[in-house]
């Protein structure tokens, strides 16, 4: 480790190694440190993401990373309602444990120093337009001087908060979430399968992803903490896999956090920005975040660049970010908060109503006629969604 | 004395509690979850987070 770098990347997840690969490619000085022994290891996460060809703007991905293409999203409501929502490529199944490595690999490729075993454990102040981040290792304790500090450190979201960011989980606007690895492959390869709703789990939901190159599901479910103590969301789930697959074989257990609030409001200061999972970017309807984290990392690569090249790093330099970031999924990250607040306060009728809705817009076997044949029922939905705040 | 108690058979890992909690009081190094005693203040949004029941206040030290 050198005693000075021009940007310290902490996190090596998809928003980190990023972030590092397109400031190295840039020229800069890059150290980009990942806590845990492997990178990607173990994978907290459901692994579904965006498609092949959006994941290859960040690649070369190669083919092993992906374990499979998915062609649709099926998802089973209240009352026997259902979704199937046909859309060819829609996106793909990754192996993470095989696709974060990769993007860190790139990312050294490119000139990035990376550390594994180094946990950034303070972030000072800024001084003479540096801060200096303290690094534990196991051979001991480092100070690095640094002109950025990107805080890609995910959920656990220490970084910002030691500079001054309220970037902690906030209860009502976080999920916890678990997912267990099943042999084989439980429900159809070419679907995202998912169960929402009254008579499943109604802050949140249950999902069975296919990862068919190594025949296994991620079955899994994310809701939003509760308020009382009750069953761990890991019960809960094993409960819905007895109930809904009563053979299947569990091969291992994740959990983790998701911040589902949409973005924070503000995520850079002087001299320090945050990417991914600990600015909250997650998609605040799906639980998402993979391809999020990856295109903040890139926006914020770009904006630090041409701030180490002018010597402006301001804060106020730096909302060039939060604006890049606002106009690429910000916005739309905020509409999918306002349905899934709409979603989850209806009652069970009018979510009933809602999925008729939705199936008869968007689903393969949906009658479109049938937002006609029922107008009274298609505009009690629209006007309620309209007048949700 | 009430105090938070990590069940480290329960654990999976996943750290999330250390973002959710307001003080700061915990950290994950390796497999280990360090608690600050002195820092938490014993108010459960950890216990209701933890995915695998991993986390309780214990009424006595010694629980
Ligand atoms: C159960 C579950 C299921 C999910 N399913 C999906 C899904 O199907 N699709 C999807 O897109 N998203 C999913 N997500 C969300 C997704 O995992 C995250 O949004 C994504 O990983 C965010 O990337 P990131 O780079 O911001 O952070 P992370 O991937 O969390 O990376 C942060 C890294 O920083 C390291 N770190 C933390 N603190 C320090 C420190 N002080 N010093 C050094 N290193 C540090 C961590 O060890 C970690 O490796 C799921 C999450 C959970 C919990």
């Amino acid at each position: 480790m050198r005693k000075e770098y021009d940007a310290v990347v902490v996190g090596a997840g998809p928003g980190g190694s990023v972030a590092a690969r397109e400031l190295a490619k840039q020229g800069f000085s890059v150290l980009l440190l990942e806590k845990r022994e492997r990178v990607g290891y173990p994978v907290r996460c459901g692994e579904a993401s965006t498609t092949f060809e959006d994941l290859q703007n960040f690649g070369p991905i190669p083919e092993e990373c992906i374990e499979s293409n998915i062609n649709g999203l099926f998802v089973y409501g209240p009352d026997n309602t259902k979704i199937d929502y046909y859309k060819k490529n829609v996106g793909v199944m990754l192996n993470r444990e095989k696709f974060d490595p990769c993007l860190a690999e790139l990312a050294v490729k490119d000139g990035a120093e990376l550390h594994t075993f180094a946990r950034a454990s303070a972030v000072s102040a800024v001084e003479n337009g540096k801060r200096t981040v303290t690094i534990v290792t196991a051979s001991g304790t480092e100070n690095v001087k640094t002109k950025v500090v990107v805080g890609a450190d995910g959920v656990e979201s220490l970084i910002g908060r030691m500079a001054g960011i309220p970037s902690g989980q906030k209860p009502k606007l976080t999920c916890c979430g678990v997912d267990i690895k099943v042999e084989g492959i439980l429900t159809n390869p070419e679907y995202l399968t998912f169960w929402q709703g009254h008579d499943w789990i109604n802050d949140g939901y249950i999902w069975s992803f296919p990862k068919v190159r190594s025949n296994t599901t991620n079955f899994g479910a994310g809701f939003l903490i509760p308020s009382k103590e009750g069953p761990s969301i890991l019960e809960v789930t094993l409960d819905w896999l007895q109930k809904l697959f009563p053979n299947a074989k569990i091969l291992g257990t994740v959990g983790g956090v998701i911040p589902v609030s949409g973005n924070l409001e503000n995520y850079v200061l002087d001299s320090l920005v945050l990417v991914g999972d600990a600015a909250h970017h997650t998609n605040p309807l799906t639980g998402g975040g993979i391809s999020a984290a990856m295109r903040a990392g890139r926006h914020a690569a770009q904006v630090i660049g041409e701030g180490l090249r002018s010597n402006n790093l301001s804060s106020e330099f730096l909302k060039k970010y939060e604006s890049l970031v606002e106009a690429d999924f910000g916005k739309s990250h905020q509409k999918q908060l306002k349905f899934r607040r709409f979603l989850l306060e209806q009652n069970k009728k009018d979510q009933v109503d809602t999925y008729h809705v939705l199936n008869a817009a968007l689903g393969k076997d949906g009658k479109k006629l049938d937002l006609l044949t029922h107008p009274l029922r298609t505009l009690r939905v629209i006007s309620a969604y309209r007048k949700f705040k | 004395m009430k105090k938070l108690v990590h069940l480290r058979e329960k654990c999976l890992e996943c750290a999330g509690c250390v973002g959710i909690c307001p003080k700061m009081a915990l950290d994950m190094y390796g497999l280990d979850l360090q608690i600050n005693h002195e820092n938490c203040s014993k108010c459960g949004l950890c216990v209701k987070a933890c995915p695998a029941g991993a986390l309780k206040i214990s009424e006595n030290e010694n629980a």
